[in-house]
This record gives C-alpha cells, structure tokens and sequence, in this order.
C-alpha cells in the first residue's frame, strides 16, 4: 500500500510538472502575440552595463586594433 | 586543460589582431570585483568569514568583433578569479582556496540567419531558470545555494567542528538552470517578437533546448526562459525547467521557477521558486522561497530569505545585503538536522 502510495505521488508530482510547464508555455505564447514591444534580457548577475570605476562612462576599456581603410601592404 | 585553452584563445585572439586583410575590430575590456563579509550559524558553530560573492563572481572579460556587409566575427573571453568563493566555503576554516577559471572562450558569427557560438560558453538552455528582474540577483535568486552551497548539514546531536553528515547546501538545492557553461556547439534563432529559440551539443554529449522571451507591455516588463536537457553523460535522463520574471513599473516585482529533473536509476528531482521584490529608486527589496526535493536522495530542502540591494551609481558600486535560512529533512525521517543560516553583507564595484 505504501508502495502504491509512493507510486501515486511520483506520478502527481510528474502531471504537476507537465502541466505547470505547458501552463507556462501556453501563457507565454499568448503574451507573446499582444504586441508587446521586443526587450533584451539583461543577467543582473553578468557585469553590469553602465558606467566604471576607472573606465568612465562607457564601462569599459575601448580600443579599435587595425583599419577597415588599410590596404595590404605588398612585399617589396 | 584550462592553461591549454586559455593558450588556444589567446592564440586566437593574437591571429585575430595580427592580420593586415582584416576590418578593424572593436575590443572592451571590462570586469568587476565582488567580495562580502559572510556570517554563518549550523546550529552548533557560527563563524564570520571573508568571501567571493558566486552569484556574480569577481571576474574580467574581452570582446571584441568585426563586421563586414551583415556578418559579424566576434570573440569572447571572459575568467573568474574567486577566493574563498561562497559556493565552497564550508566550516573547515584549513579549507580555504583560490581558483581561477574559465567561463567564456567563444568565438561567434551572427547575419540574419542568427548566431553560432562555438566554444566554452553558456548552453542554449543556461539562464532560462534565473530570469529575475528584482534587482537583489545579487544576494539571492533561484539559485539559492549561491549564498552557502558549501556548508554542511549538521546532524542534531553532532558536536564535532566540522558536520560529518557529508550533505552539503549546494547539494540539496538545486535551480535547474538548463545545461550550465560547457564546451559546445550552440545555434541561436535571431529574435522574433521577443522569443530567440536556441539549441546546443556539449562536448559531454549532452544536447538541450532553451526557449527565451523578453518584452516591454505598458506598464510592465516581462523575461521567461524554459529549457530542455537531453542528457547522454551522467545520472539524469532528463530535465525540463523555467521560470518567469515580471517586473511592473511601479516598483513591484514577481519571479517564479520550477522544473522536474528524471533520473536513469534512483529518485527524480524537482523544485519551485518564489521571489515577491519592491524597486524604489536605487533601491531594491526582496523575499524568496525555494523548496528542493531528490536533489539529495532521499532528502528535501527549503530555504527562505531576504534581500536588499542599494545602486550607488557615483562609485559603480551595488552593496547588498541579505539573511537566508535553509532547511534540510530526510524524507525517511532516519535523521534529524539542524538549520543552516547565512547572512551576506558585500558590495559589487564595477571597474
């Protein structure tokens, strides 16, 4: 008897899942189409954007290495 | 193997900078440091330790990319240098470390078709358990062992310094979080009304799925995130796990998280999340709850917490501080444990 009960909650806990997940599914996608404005997803646990201690207000170091106008140089 | 990577990437990078036919690249170089005071109580010993914050671990990155006609070249590298990292700190104070790794050597080519990234980096399922807009990820989101997940439960009666019960906080809680960073090969859609759909193959043979959703509603922003592992290495078959995060303009805030986890032999695992957070100004308020079953066999987990963040924007700084409990109960009820708490009080400077 336990066995079955333990069987049954598995399985509960498993329809749970699905249809937590299809719920979540369904709701996103319904959002998704009421024209909603697009938004890129910022990790507030990546480095932050925005200003730096020591690299203003860029927050970075920038720096741009060769030239898109720069020919190849031919051996002479 | 990680000197030889970074050998290779900077390999790479040099042939990148060094060749006359290429376009001009754009680099970034940038970084944070993120360090805390943490206390901790196991029932029986209480210490105060010194620590690197794993939530968003001190770290540097280089970017750089080159862009002809629509198709963009780019390289990512980016290490962590943690010491004493939260993730590991336990009450053995002789187990004190330092660790520097690796969390992105990419490079990665997008056009209209999309983006591949090849390399060590996130899977396409990576993130789509923490999206969070509560501003407080620092002290505290879905993955709540960040905050201790060394630490070990210690069995009541247990006077011994260090808890022999092997069971550890990162071990019982657990957030889900796709297939993590691995050497891999990933496609990501271009996005498309907010939903970007992405899939990878690690070099573990695992490959997932990762459906990611970002959007501005009026009054309103909403992220989610739901990912599928199929899992070839290891002891899981499966895992399929998401979460929500709805911020209003207003200041409120909801996240939740959940997901099921199937086993090849032995118990499933699952969990759910719940944050309920406040945004006023440069600052940010939070509670939380998580709850943890068969990530441990044969053990269920819950912890609950509150955190607080404060943006201090002249000094690029985000000091926070947050007090989280967790609970550890054998599911045969054979033992009993006492609770662990944490409390973390630490800053972010960005630099």
């Amino acid at each position: 008897m336990i066995r079955v009960n333990i069987m049954e909650r598995l399985k509960m806990k498993k329809a749970g899942s699905l249809a937590g997940a299809t719920l979540l599914l369904a709701g996103w996608l319904l959002v998704g189409c009421s024209g909603a404005q697009p938004m890129a997803y910022q990790d507030q646990n990546e480095i932050p954007e925005g200003p730096g201690l020591f690299t203003g207000e860029s927050g970075e170091v920038s720096f741009v290495l060769g030239d898109s106008a720069e020919e190849p140089t031919s051996a002479e | 193997m990680r000197f030889d990577k970074t050998v290779i990437a900077t390999a790479v990078t040099m042939a990148f900078v060094s060749s006359p036919l290429m376009a001009a690249i754009d680099g970034k170089l940038s970084g944070h440091i993120n360090r805390a005071v943490m206390f901790f109580d196991d029932g029986e010993t209480s210490q105060t330790r010194h620590v690197d914050n794993d939530s968003s671990s001190t770290r540097v990155r280089f970017n750089g990319a080159t862009t002809v006609d629509t198709t963009t070249v780019g390289i990512n590298m980016e290490f962590q240098a943690e010491s004493n990292s939260t993730a590991d700190v336990n009450q053995d104070r002789g187990d004190n470390d330092f660790e520097f790794g690796e969390r992105i050597l990419e490079f990665t080519v997008s056009d209209n078709w999309g983006k591949i990234s090849v390399g060590q980096g996130s899977t396409a399922s990576d993130g789509t358990s923490e999206k969070d807009m509560s501003g407080t990820t620092l002290v505290g989101y879905s993955d709540t062992n960040i905050s201790g997940g060394g630490l070990l439960f210690r069995e009541s009666g247990d006077k011994a310094e260090v808890p022999g019960s092997g069971i550890t906080v990162g071990g019982v809680f657990t957030n889900m979080d796709g297939n993590s960073r691995k050497d891999r090969f990933r496609y990501d859609t271009p996005s498309m009304a907010g939903f970007s759909l992405g899939l990878s193959h690690a070099d573990s043979g695992d490959s997932d799925l990762g459906l990611h959703y970002g959007a501005n509603y009026s009054g309103m922003k909403l992220a989610a995130g739901l990912g599928y592992v199929d899992y070839d290495s290891g002891d899981n078959d499966s895992q399929l796990a998401g979460s929500v995060s709805v911020a209003l303009d207003g200041g409120l805030n909801v996240t939740a998280a959940g997901g099921s986890r199937d086993a090849k032999s032995g118990s499933d695992a699952d969990f759910g999340y719940l944050k309920v957070g406040y945004r006023m100004g440069d600052n940010a308020f939070s509670v939380d709850y998580h709850l943890s079953d068969e990530a441990e066999a044969g053990h269920e987990g819950t912890s609950y917490g509150v955190q607080y963040v404060r943006d201090i924007k002249a000094f690029s700084t985000e000091a926070y501080a947050g007090v989280r409990n967790y609970e550890l109960k054998d599911n045969s009820g054979a033992a009993n444990y006492e609770d662990v708490a944490v409390a973390l009080i630490g800053a972010r400077v960005k630099f």
